[in-house]
């Protein structure tokens, strides 16, 4: 059993930047508001997070990496990594591009 | 009937020419032919007018698969210019931008699969195209915005000029690599 959360539906369909500072929806608001506490609650429920990425009109780089980055940050890459599966069928790109965020030293 | 003037006008000319050579009197030349020889003649023009249509279908079929991508593949160079000129301007509207990147990167991923499936072109890699064009999309949409655009640095605008010139590259590369398919 997974858990499942999309960004369009969950969180907004025009994602924003990276930080509070650079505007509405952005990557740190979407960690606060909607994927700390998904991936706290599938670790709990010792099952997956799904995150769909697709429905939105496009995304920053600096979104997705500040919300994943900050997710590794708070676990670590392997348990981040482990307990994980995006969907991109819009985008297959970017499930490798995030893995490399998730993967990637703290700042 | 366009596919087949030009083996027709051959063998035309070929008889003309049979005809010009039996009566010139330097050209000595039987009046009459072995029911072997003109079997023979018959089945090799047969031959020979088969084979060049059959290989007109296929040059034909190759050379439309092939101009069908390129042209594919100019759209795309094309719509990298929305990316130069912003670069000039020294700013991006950021969720145009955003927008722009993910639309581009569909019809990048419409011309890859394009390609695959393709009879003629499917050995040609994308996938400079491809690492180029997340460079320049990272190294545009990495950046932070100020009200709704991206304003860039003098030094950040050099950047995004060799990225635009790098993917720019990628897709010429992939253009004449089609076209010598």
């Amino acid at each position: 059993m997974e858990h499942k959360i999309s960004v369009a539906e969950d969180f907004t369909s025009k994602p924003g930047a990276r930080y509070y500072s650079d505007g509405p929806k952005s990557g740190q608001a979407f960690y606060d508001e909607v994927l700390k506490a998904a991936f706290e609650k599938t670790l709990n429920d010792k099952v997956k997070l799904i995150v769909d990425l697709d429905g939105t009109e496009g995304y920053a780089t600096s979104f997705l990496d500040e919300a994943f980055r900050r997710l590794s940050d708070e676990y670590d890459p392997d348990t981040v990594w482990n307990n994980l599966r995006l969907i991109s069928e819009d985008e297959p790109d970017w499930i490798d591009e995030i893995k490399g965020y998730i993967y990637k030293t703290k700042k | 009937m366009k596919k087949a003037l030009i083996p027709i006008t051959s063998l035309v000319i070929g008889i003309l020419l049979g005809v010009f050579f039996s009566n010139y009197s330097y050209f000595k030349l039987d009046n009459t032919i072995e029911l072997t020889d003109a079997a023979g003649l018959i089945i090799t023009t047969g031959i020979g007018l088969y084979i060049a249509m059959t290989l007109q279908d296929r040059q034909s079929i190759n050379r439309k698969e092939k101009d069908f991508i390129i042209d594919e593949l100019h759209d795309l160079l094309k719509d990298i210019n929305y990316i130069s000129s912003c670069n000039e301007k020294g700013k991006f509207p950021f969720q145009e931008t955003i927008s722009f990147f993910k639309t581009t990167n569909l019809r990048r991923l419409s011309i890859a699969n394009l390609i695959k499936i393709s009879t003629f072109c499917n050995k040609i890699k994308m996938s400079e195209v491809r690492i180029s064009f997340m460079e320049l999309r990272t190294q545009v949409t990495g950046l932070s915005p100020t009200d709704t655009e991206i304003i860039i640095t003098v030094a950040q605008k050099q950047i995004i000029t060799k990225r635009i010139q790098r993917l720019t590259i990628a897709l010429y590369t992939a253009i004449l690599d089609t076209n010598k398919a």
